[in-house]
């Protein structure tokens, strides 16, 4: 049984209410009630986002929860997935879609590093590394610390954000 | 406003959220368990109906590092591979294939009616095409092309994740009600 198996039993019944146990195959149920809620008008949707962590002894929590259940009736706002405009998609993803900017951001996830260790931790060097710590730096993921560099607070949460998303995507379409 | 008085569990859970009156019941339950530096819980869900009304789908993905005592599981964030990452982003971290994906959410189009409403012309947008449809957010039937169930989840999810963190912007971070335990 892993740690968070253990934890959910014992200790967290309203993510147990909501998820089920954690090894339990099919839908969660809570899944069955957003199923019920997005039913009466074609593209309906409701969609949550949330996460709680601790970094160097700070705990912090957040959650964010749209939706979109008024169908195309007159006066219904634009949808969600219809309402960002596709600038800001490109502003937020674009720093992250690279797979050396991952790995600098993972080696830094456990604390503040210096270049020689990003460069040790990722086999970047030089010119190559600091041009990927500049983009992380301009979209506000990274930022210089104690002569090293460190996560933002925001490139924390989107480091986790995407990580999560992606090992999901894998296992969904069965890669 | 949706009918939350059928769901009971969401009311239970999420209702602080939903209502945008601070951390919900689940967020403080979980910044209860963190128990040191790098603990982390992470969560998305949704639940979304397709244009043509028939079907539609939901989603969950949960990622958590809790320590328990002196046992750490690995953490999911350092366990994916980034090249996971990137294939994930790319087909998103385009302006112009968002407005394609975004078009795409109202209903299957042909080239042509893609090409009309987005202003893309023929080379790019089928470049475009080709990213979205190897990345599999979009599919192809009969010369015309819609959105998989998956665009649509990647599609809802990163837009309220954008919608966040540009509301967020001033601060540090994509809190929106973020609170400092303990």
């Amino acid at each position: 049984m892993s740690n968070w198996e253990k934890i959910v039993l014992d200790q967290a019944p309203i993510t147990r209410a909501a998820f089920g146990l954690p090894g339990s195959a099919g839908p969660r149920p809570i899944e069955g009630e957003w199923a019920e809620i997005t039913s009466k008008h074609d593209q309906d949707a409701v969609v949550y986002v949330a996460g709680a962590w601790n970094r160097g002894g700070d705990h912090l929590a957040w959650g964010y929860c749209a939706w979109q259940v008024e169908g195309n009736e007159p006066g219904a706002r634009p949808h969600i997935a219809l309402r960002t405009p596709a600038t800001r998609f490109e502003r937020l993803l674009s720093p992250l879609a690279h797979e050396a900017r991952i790995r600098i951001m993972q080696a830094m996830y456990d604390g503040p590093k210096p270049s020689g260790q990003l460069s040790a931790a990722t086999g970047y060097r030089g010119g190559n590394l600091y041009y990927h710590l500049k983009e992380l730096i301009y979209a506000g993921y990274v930022t210089e610390r104690g002569g090293g560099y460190d996560l933002t607070a925001l490139g924390c949460q989107m480091l986790v954000t995407v990580a999560t998303i992606a090992q999901s995507a894998v296992r969904d379409r069965g890669e | 406003m949706p009918d939350w008085g059928n769901a009971p569990m969401t009311r239970t859970a999420l209702w602080e959220s939903v209502e945008e009156q601070g951390p919900s019941a689940l967020e403080r339950e979980w910044a209860s368990l963190l128990r040191g530096p790098g603990d982390v819980i992470f969560m998305t869900m949704g639940a979304f109906r397709r244009m043509d009304g028939r079907h539609g789908g939901t989603w969950t993905a949960l990622s958590w590092h809790v320590r328990e005592g002196d046992k750490v599981d690995e953490s999911p964030v350092l366990a994916v591979p980034a090249m996971h990452v990137e294939r994930l982003l790319v087909p998103l971290a385009h302006e112009a294939r968002v407005r394609v994906m975004q078009t795409l959410y109202r209903g299957p189009r042909s080239a042509e009616e893609l090409s009309e409403a987005t202003g893309l012309g023929g080379g790019d947008l089928h470049h475009h095409l080709s990213v979205l449809l190897n990345a599999r957010c979009v599919d192809e039937r009969d010369f015309r092309y819609g959105l998989t169930d998956f665009g649509c989840q990647m599609l809802i999810t990163m837009a309220s994740i954008a919608a966040m963190a540009v509301r967020d912007r001033g601060e540090e971070g994509l809190v929106i009600r973020g609170f400092s335990g303990d």
